[in-house]
């Protein structure tokens, strides 16, 4: 279980830093992007077992990095987005997605989320 | 007689050449002209219309442009080189009149007039009855011209036959006794008196037996007793069947040798033709005279002086003069003023040559002043003994003459209301469409004076919303008339229906007193006031108004009525369109809302993302965190907490500006006191950078709330800082630039490119989100500096080269001497 490779999407300092510090702490490799473009290339390069996606970012945004990782990877992904409407979650998950969280989000509901996700 | 016959001939019906190669234009000619009496010759060729032209007469040719081979205008040219059809009127009828190049060459080719496809059969038919006039007066006098030539000569041909009488038959000699019994005639007295020989005349009683009338001869002896003998004496005496014989005498008594008068001898000629050739004469000439005075045609006779020598009764029906009223009279006081200038010319040149002819249009004055047309034939017969005076014949041509001015009037208005029509659909502002329709109304009617208001039912008012003319201020200022109360509701009641002012200042009364004065030095004369109707609905007023004592005619009123018309349109067409764009605008509005709403959601949530994460990392109870991460994550929840502090006192500012509620506490300063207070903080921001001041002292004051102004430089400086490398230059100078104050900071950074460059000032616009906000933005700074120097007066700009640097400024105009600080002040 652990050992696990994530890879950490976000263009805010803080949360990168919150989130990779949390999973650490939880014996997770973690890898780490603030824009799409690196968040793609660590993506080849490193091939992690999970993607935590933020949508809100200059582009490409994480709309299209989640399609652009489709396109070749199974690898799970948890958007993170500010929205928190219904139709944007199933337009997330018909995209491929695995899992969706809306910020803010209290961070062992992340870590519950990142578990269920790998268990499959 | 003769004369007469010749007059009143079966008049030709007038022929017209229609020249198009296709029959159905041909035919479709003919109906539109069907109502005329004219009889249609068609050629479907210009060699066949050529053909025609030298077969007939024309009053009148329409002629199609457009025709294979030889075209409307080689025809017509062909057609002049025949000097019958030199001035043969042509119309040409094309579908490319709007070329300027056509109609010039049509003129060329001695066009009279274009009529364009598609044909508007009312101005054709209007167009070619004004030439079938001409033509019918053209013909009409050479038919009268005709026949006075052939009168003339009927009269010659009798006075010869007379002479030729005189000459043939023997005058006839006779002798009477002294008791009255004829004794002795020649051989030519019983041819004359019809008797089989003059013996069958000898005995007879004179008296009785000749004298058509008996108390005749008792005359005759008085006569020859008191002379002796008579000469050249007229009796008049009868045939044996009793018809009259007229005869000239010259007979004296006659006496024996002793002196005995023994009776009367003579000789006497017949002139009983001649008589009744006389008598023929006077005749015809009474009938000539009847003619002439009882007929339509006016004429008048002028002394060299253009002096009044004879008018005839018939001018009293044109003119309501009667002769003797005009005797004396100097013609060129009943001419038009306007056409005096020519009538003067004609007779001082071409009048003063003995047996000149001329003919023109007129005006003449009626004795009710009402002016009437005429044709005018003027022929200088000063020369002649029986007549000695300038003739001037009149033809009344009034009701053909107004009947051209109507078909020119209503050209007219065909154009001014395409001209408005034009003019309003080159537009959909309202502003445009009213200020454009009103010149070109004031423009057609040559007036100056006009208003347009809008009506607002609800509240009962008109907005005057465009005015002309004179009170132009004064109606600004009054801006809006209250329906209930004034003068405008009171001549137009409810009915809302075109209202005709014959005298104006009557109604001043009720307008306020600085604009009536202002009005009635304007010398207004007529007005009149028009709804503007859409759909049924009376939309607005327009009114306009003539000076000096020119009143609008009723075709201007019924021009005025239909612009009254268009416009209305055009106002409604206008406010569907000003409704539908607010109703897109709302729609825009929504939307733009519905985004801001989205990037205030996402900014408030990230700095908030990053406090919950934090916060719920640090109560992890399976996590034992070191003392440095705890730290770091107080600190990190600290700093965030100031950025959300940092967004929402923004956005509170925004929307404030936005509401127009910014509370500006403005106060006269200089950019250098400005720039002196922050410099602390300034310097605090950039303290890794070249940071360099330029504000010289003596730049003008500014009025402004300095700490707003402050503000905008701290942002300015602030983010070039966040743009550009460490150690790079960063300038803040000020200087004037025309009558502006202009506050500018320069950097070295990374510059904006031109795609992003028009959004800078858009809120939460930001080149690079997550390293700007680590910076402390909020996405909202730049458009909150836009949004306080708009508020000042100002702009703000920036100039920029993406890789080399930007440069932001802003401009503060320069109040020179505020009045009060309220002016400036926001609610």
């Amino acid at each position: 279980m652990s050992s696990s490779t994530v890879l950490i999407v976000d263009d805010d300092p803080p949360i990168l830093k919150f989130v990779s510090a949390n999973l650490k702490a939880r014996d997770y490799n973690v890898l780490t992007a603030s824009d799409g473009m690196s968040a793609l290339r660590v993506m080849e390069e490193e091939n992690p077992d999970l993607v935590i996606l933020d949508i809100m970012m200059p582009e490409p945004d994480g709309v299209e990095v989640c399609r652009r990782i489709r396109e070749w990877s199974q690898a799970p992904i948890i958007m993170l987005s500010a929205k928190n409407d219904l139709k944007d979650r199933v337009e997330l998950l018909n995209l491929g997605a695995d899992d969706y969280i809306t910020k803010p989000f209290a961070i062992d509901e992340l870590l519950a989320r990142v578990r269920a996700v790998l268990r499959t | 007689m003769e004369y007469e016959k010749i007059l009143n001939g079966v008049k030709p019906k007038p022929k017209i050449l229609i020249v198009d190669d296709k029959v159905g234009n041909l035919i479709a000619l003919e109906k539109i002209l069907a109502d005329l009496t004219v009889e249609f010759v068609r050629a479907t060729s210009g060699n066949e219309a050529l053909a025609q032209t030298l077969e007939h007469d024309y009053a009148l040719a329409l002629v199609d442009v457009q025709m294979p081979q030889m075209d409307g205008f080689e025809t017509v040219e062909l057609m002049r080189q025949d000097k019958k059809n030199k001035n043969l009127p042509v119309i040409f009828v094309s579908a490319i009149y709007k070329e300027e190049y056509y109609l010039i060459k049509g003129i060329e080719k001695g066009a009279v007039d274009f009529v364009t496809k598609p044909i508007v059969p009312e101005i054709l038919r209007g167009k070619v009855r004004i030439f079938l006039d001409l033509y019918e007066n053209r013909t009409s006098l050479e038919r009268e011209i005709a026949a006075r030539i052939k009168y003339e000569e009927a009269l010659k041909a009798s006075e010869e036959t007379y002479r030729s009488i005189i000459e043939n038959i023997q005058d006839v000699y006779y002798r009477t006794d002294i008791e009255g019994k004829l004794v002795m005639a020649s051989p030519s007295g019983a041819m004359l008196f019809g008797y089989d020989s003059v013996d069958e005349m000898i005995g007879a009683d004179a008296t009785e037996a000749f004298y058509a009338n008996p108390s005749e001869r008792d005359s005759f002896l008085k006569v020859l007793e008191e002379k002796g003998e008579v000469y050249g004496y007229e009796i008049t005496l009868k045939k044996k069947d009793g018809t009259r014989l007229h005869v000239l005498t010259s007979s004296h008594y006659y006496f024996d040798a002793h002196g005995n008068n023994l009776g009367v001898e003579g000789i006497f000629s017949n002139i009983t033709e001649r008589k009744e050739a006389e008598e023929a004469l006077r005749r015809s000439e009474e009938h000539f005279r009847f003619l002439i005075e009882d007929g339509s045609d006016m004429i008048v006779i002028l002394d060299a002086n253009a002096t009044i020598t004879y008018a005839s009764p018939s001018l009293e029906h044109v003119a309501g003069f009667r002769p003797e009223e005009l005797i004396s009279k100097t013609a060129i006081s009943f001419v038009h003023p306007e056409d005096v200038s020519k009538v003067t010319e004609l007779f001082s040149h071409g009048l003063v040559i003995p047996g000149y002819t001329v003919t023109m249009e007129t005006r003449l004055q009626r004795k009710t002043g009402q002016w009437r047309y005429v044709e005018l034939t003027g022929k200088n017969l000063l020369d002649e003994p029986a007549i000695q005076g300038i003739v001037l014949n009149f033809h009344d041509i009034d009701t053909s003459k107004r009947a051209e001015e109507q078909v020119l009037q209503h050209n007219k208005e065909l154009a001014a209301l395409n001209g408005i029509a034009q003019t309003i659909n080159q537009s959909l502002d309202l502003d445009d469409i009213l200020n454009n329709a009103l010149d070109k109304t004031l423009e057609i009617l040559d007036i100056n004076n006009g208003i347009i208001a809008l009506l607002n039912k609800q509240d009962m008012i008109a907005n005057l919303t465009v005015t002309r003319g004179a009170c132009e201020e004064e109606l600004k200022e009054i801006s809006t008339i209250n329906l209930e109360e004034s003068v405008v509701s009171s001549i137009m009641g409810q009915s809302w229906e075109p209202m005709f002012i014959e005298t104006l200042s009557d109604l001043f009364g009720s307008i306020p007193e600085k604009a009536s004065n202002r009005a009635i030095e304007q010398e207004p004369s007529s007005g009149m006031i028009v709804p503007l109707k859409a759909r049924g609905e009376v939309v607005g007023i327009m009114g306009a108004s003539t000076r000096n004592e020119r009143v609008f005619s009723p075709e201007e009123r019924e021009l005025l009525i239909t612009i009254g018309h268009q416009i209305g349109t055009a106002i409604d067409n206008a406010q569907l369109m000003e409704e539908a764009s607010r109703a897109e605008a709302l729609e825009e509005l929504d939307h733009l809302r519905t985004e801001l709403l989205a990037s205030v959601s996402h900014e408030l949530r990230t700095p908030l993302t990053s406090i919950k994460g934090l916060a719920s990392s640090l109560t992890q109870p399976d996590v034992e965190w070191d003392e440095d991460t705890q730290n770091d994550f107080l600190r990190i929840i600290d700093r965030e907490s100031d950025i959300l502090t940092h967004i929402i006192e923004d956005l509170m500012q925004m929307s404030q500006m936005e509401a127009g509620i910014m509370k500006m506490d403005m106060a006269k300063s200089t950019i250098s006191a400005i720039v002196s207070q922050l410099s602390a903080n300034l310097a605090n921001l950039i303290k890794k950078h070249q940071f360099e001041i330029e504000i010289p002292r003596n730049l003008p004051q500014v009025y402004v709330d300095q700490i707003r102004i402050g503000q905008v430089i701290t942002n300015m400086v602030s983010n070039a800082a966040s743009y550009s490398e460490e150690g790079t230059r960063i300038v803040l100078e000020a200087g004037k630039v025309n009558g502006e104050v202009v506050i500018s900071v320069t950097d070295q950074g990374i510059g904006i490119s031109s795609q992003h460059i028009d959004k800078v000032f858009d809120r939460f616009y930001r080149l690079e989100s997550g390293v700007a906000r680590r910076r402390g933005g909020t996405g909202l700074g730049l458009s909150i500096c836009k949004g306080i120097a708009e508020e000042h007066g100002g702009r703000i700009w920036v100039t920029s080269k993406p890789g080399q640097g930007s440069k932001f400024s802003f401009s503060l105009p320069i109040i020179e001497k505020p009045s009060s600080n309220s002016n400036l002040q926001r609610k």
